[in-house]
């Protein structure tokens, strides 16, 4: 009786391992990637995220190396480590809870023009110099969410918290602090037999203080007050304009198209606004400027098995960021308190893309092999009125990538990628008036835009290999990836993952 | 799962509303918000013998914007089609004014301005300048003289750590090599009547000393917004009196070889001295404690020499005496010419004041150190060019209207 007792559990063991292989080898397929992002736009389209609960812990270590930085304000690249645990659960109560944790530590490397971090977000308005060089980080990041469900109702709450702090230890020294708090709330309501209506809001807090010191006391590095487009605050440059803070209160509002097991028509709407403010810690907090952003994301996908091999999911996306950006103008001055006279709104910057991805999944055995065709077009255009100032790009990105995973003898996982695409750059004659095209500032400008102008190829590879053992996955993979910046060196990239799944 | 025709339907619906986000994007985003302009409107403040019914004959006038640092140049006079956006701007302007003068001739002058932190916006548009006469040729003046020393220990009289400024009031580096500095023969107390014409105040400068900076062209360089120091003796006096000037970080100091035993001058080898071309004094040369007579700067024309100088410009002169009645000779003294000097001021104690060595275009006034000529209060002070406004390239710009009783303010040495 025991014997037969243990057989069973024995057998149920086996039967659970090679369900989680299953799993594992499922949720990472690209047609399941691909759909991710409408359950995770609502937290209360999680509970029609999967039917098994499944959670993960992994090591990474990734490195970028760039011959020239896409945009100085980025830098020419990174050494990252990270560490992160996830898990998405179902509970007994019908409810889903899921959560992650992340610690990266590393470096940016040769990040110039911004003496603060996560750039693309609080641009354009960033005190900035010529020098700047690495930046070592240490970011940790908590997320957390639940979702239950009533009737045809699910509802469901997700918070997440972003904590960064870089710095430099050589003139210009900095010291950047970031905190990011987003509190999602969502309902579904399932209108279809699996189909549901979802509904989204959510509010984000940010703020950024970034302190900048000179030990040097014969320092001659001269901090600008960048506006734009080689654009500056003349007034406020120098080296006693040091401490600068952002801070931004922004919303949400979404709506979603759910499908219920993941198949048919999926949908997602999302508006998102923000302003950003930049204030200078020197002279009592003066607010220099904002940006108010504005972004829409719109993404279409529909999930067909045309047989019981060949599965389609195509998806269209779409994605908008329109930004403006105001410049407070001041008066007389007394001491380091300014009297604002007005304003003035030269700044504004558009971006948006629209993608085609179509996965055709072939399924034979425990192997599949998804071949995934995408053309994308995107739109860049940046601007400023006075002087007038107008770079415009756009690109058109056809690309196929090839995604191969197999489970051998019910315990190996294998995985193989491999990707292609040219962009090609349709850049307009650059206007930058008024711009000394000498100066190091406007030496930046164009580089950036060269790179940006510049026709691009990329590929990528990667290969992973995973094995269930005592019921734990662990996987190994590895990743490369090349951009060809055409006559405008190379991007070279790699990361290596050690991870465990149960 | 069936792809029906609902599902199609649907799928190229959301296909035409992500379509159309680019065009969204472009049609949407022309909404400009550009900075007020305003017209230019100056109200000007003409100096003190500029009839209001001067014309200006040429000028331009520029608006640094303070926010933003763009230059906004205009002609004067501006007219209608002149706008300036709303800012916080350094004004700078120059022009060239005509008018008729006592004698039914045409005069022209040239007027400087500057202002610093002018606001133009929807509740400030009218700009008040002020106007001062402007040589375009002074572009060294003198920034500080300290002739009357610091009290000596007895408290009788001033020590000799007398010292001068010259300042580069331009926004370009300024060459002094070969710049005299030199000291009028003339008191301007005196109520003697001259006779020789040329050493009419308005025909030359009668001058009793002239010691000329040393270089060959470009070896005495001052930078926009700086000065150097030109001294008597390049000494730490604080070693002799306490609370006296400490000299030994002069650019300059001016040695005499003294035909007396008994009067000499201590040389800092360390510090180069002036060239003496003339002096008066078979001594030494100090500078008026009383601040009674009048100083200028002076470019000579190129090629002149010591030689030449003394050859050609000799100033001797005859007047009448004022004590005396009778006519008398003047001598040891040369003639400047007007066109050579730089900058130029007269000094008087105010009650002593009867007219200044030099011409009324040069200096219309005169600065004092003290009402009496005999204050004691006056050791210890010196005369300070005020400061006028900061220039486009953000140097200090010291007043300079030919008006010393308006340029310069005394304050103590320390």
């Amino acid at each position: 009786m025991a014997t037969a007792a243990a057989t069973v559990l024995t057998n149920e063991t086996v039967a659970q391992s090679v369900s989680l292989l299953h799993d594992v080898q499922r949720t990472a397929l690209p047609v399941y990637t691909f759909a991710d992002g409408i359950y995770l736009s609502n937290p209360a389209a999680m509970s029609y995220r999967d039917s098994v609960s499944l959670s993960s812990f992994n090591l990474n270590g990734n490195y970028l190396d760039m011959e020239k930085a896409v945009m100085e304000q980025t830098g020419t690249g990174h050494s990252l480590f990270t560490v992160e645990a996830d898990s998405y659960m179902r509970l007994k109560t019908d409810g889903v809870a899921w959560g992650n944790a992340r610690f990266t530590t590393g470096q940016y490397r040769d990040i110039r023009w911004t003496d603060c971090i996560d750039y693309e977000r609080v641009a354009p308005y960033v005190l900035g110099d010529a020098v700047g060089g690495n930046l070592s980080t240490r970011q940790y990041a908590f997320s957390g969410g639940y979702s239950g469900r009533k009737d045809r109702w699910t509802f469901g709450a997700h918070a997440s918290y972003r904590a960064e702090v870089a710095y430099r230890n050589r003139d210009p020294r900095v010291k950047t602090i970031v905190s990011d708090l987003d509190i999602n709330l969502g309902a579904s309501f399932r209108v279809l037999a699996h189909h549901a209506v979802g509904l989204t809001g959510g509010i984000n807090v940010y703020n950024q203080n970034c302190d900048l010191d000179f030990y040097n006391p014969i320092n001659d590095i001269d901090t600008y007050t960048l506006t734009g487009l080689g654009t500056y605050y003349k007034r406020f440059m120098g080296n006693t304009n040091k401490n600068s803070g952002y801070s931004s209160i922004g919303f949400s509002v979404g709506a979603q198209w759910i499908p219920t097991l993941r198949k048919g028509l999926a949908g997602s709407v999302t508006y998102t606004r923000y302003r950003m403010e930049q204030q200078l810690r020197n002279f009592n907090n003066l607010t220099l400027g904002y940006s108010d952003n504005n972004l829409l994301n719109v993404s279409v996908g529909y999930t067909i098995g045309i047989s019981r091999s060949v599965t389609l999911s195509p998806m269209l996306t779409g994605n908008l960021h329109s930004r403006t950006s105001t410049e407070n103008l001041f008066g007389t001055s007394a001491g380091a308190s300014y009297d604002k006279i007005g304003s003035r709104t030269p700044y504004t910057h558009d971006i948006s893309d629209l993608s085609l991805t179509c996965p055709v999944q072939l399924n034979w055995g425990q192997s599949y092999l998804t071949l995934t065709p995408q053309v994308k077009y995107d739109y860049d255009h940046e601007r400023y009125k006075d002087p007038v100032r107008d770079l415009k790009v756009s690109h058109v990105t056809p690309g196929l990538h090839l995604d191969f995973s197999s489970i051998t003898h019910g315990k190996w996982l294998w995985n193989g990628r491999l990707g292609g695409s040219y962009s090609i750059a349709s850049p307009s004659t650059p206007v930058l008036t008024e711009l000394d095209m000498d100066s190091e500032l406007a030496k930046c400008v164009m580089s950036n835009f060269e790179m940006l102008s510049a026709d691009r190829m990329a590929l990528n590879a990667g290969i992973g290999a995973s094995r269930i053992i005592n019921g734990i996955v662990f996987s190994l993979s590895l990743d490369y990836a090349l951009c060809d910046y055409r006559d405008n060196g190379l991007s070279q990239g790699a990361a290596v993952t050690l991870g465990a799944k149960f | 799962m069936t792809f029906s025709k609902r599902s199609f339907k649907q799928i190229l619906m959301a296909a035409v509303v992500c379509g159309t986000l680019p065009v969204i994007t472009a049609s949407c985003s022309d909404d400009d918000d550009v900075t007020p302009t305003y017209p230019v409107e100056i109200t000007q403040n003409l100096p003190e013998g500029i009839p209001s019914s001067a014309v200006v004959k040429s000028g331009t006038i520029t608006y640094t914007e303070l926010n933003t640092g763009r230059v906004y140049t205009f002609e004067l006079p501006v007219n209608e089609t002149d706008v300036l956006p709303a800012g916080t701007y350094d004004i700078e302007g120059s022009m060239v004014v005509t008018y008729a003068g006592d004698n039914g001739a045409e005069v022209e002058r040239n007027l400087r301005t500057v202002a610093s932190q002018v606001v133009i916006s929807q509740t400030s548009q009218a700009t008040s300048l002020n106007w001062f006469f402007y040589n375009p040729e002074n572009t060294l003046v003198f920034g500080e003289l300290f002739f009357t020393g610091t009290l000596n220990a007895k408290g009788t009289s001033g020590l000799y750590d007398t010292y001068l400024t010259i300042y580069n009031n331009t926004d370009e580096v300024q060459y002094a090599d070969g710049l005299a500095i030199v000291e009028s023969k003339i008191l301007n107390t005196a109520t003697d009547q001259i006779l020789t014409e040329a050493n009419y105040r308005e025909n030359n400068f009668t001058v009793q000393t002239v010691y000329v900076i040393p270089g060959s062209g470009q070896e005495v360089a001052i930078q926009p917004g700086e000065s150097i120091k030109i001294v008597d003796q390049a000494i730490d006096w604080n070693e002799q009196v306490p609370g006296a000037l400490n000299h030994t970080d002069a650019d300059f100091e001016w040695y005499d070889e003294s035909s007396s035993a008994s009067v000499v001058d201590t040389d800092n080898p360390s510090v180069p001295n002036l060239i003496k071309w003339y002096s008066y004094s078979p001594t030494i040369w100090i500078p008026s404690n009383q601040c009674n007579r009048s100083y200028a700067l002076v470019r000579f024309p190129e090629g002149m020499t010591a030689e030449t100088f003394l050859a050609q410009q000799d100033g001797t002169y005859t007047y009448i005496n004022a004590a005396t009645g009778k006519e008398m000779t003047g001598n040891k003294c040369y003639l400047i010419k007007y066109e050579w000097i730089l900058d130029g001021v007269n000094l008087c104690p105010t009650e002593k004041w009867v007219q200044g060595a030099l011409s009324v275009a040069t200096d219309m006034s005169y600065a004092a150190i003290s009402e009496k000529n005999s204050d004691k209060n006056r050791f210890g002070h010196k005369f300070v060019r005020k400061t006028s406004g900061v220039s486009a390239a953000g140097n200090t710009i010291l007043m300079d209207t030919n008006d010393s009783a308006a340029d310069f303010e005394v304050v103590a040495v320390k």
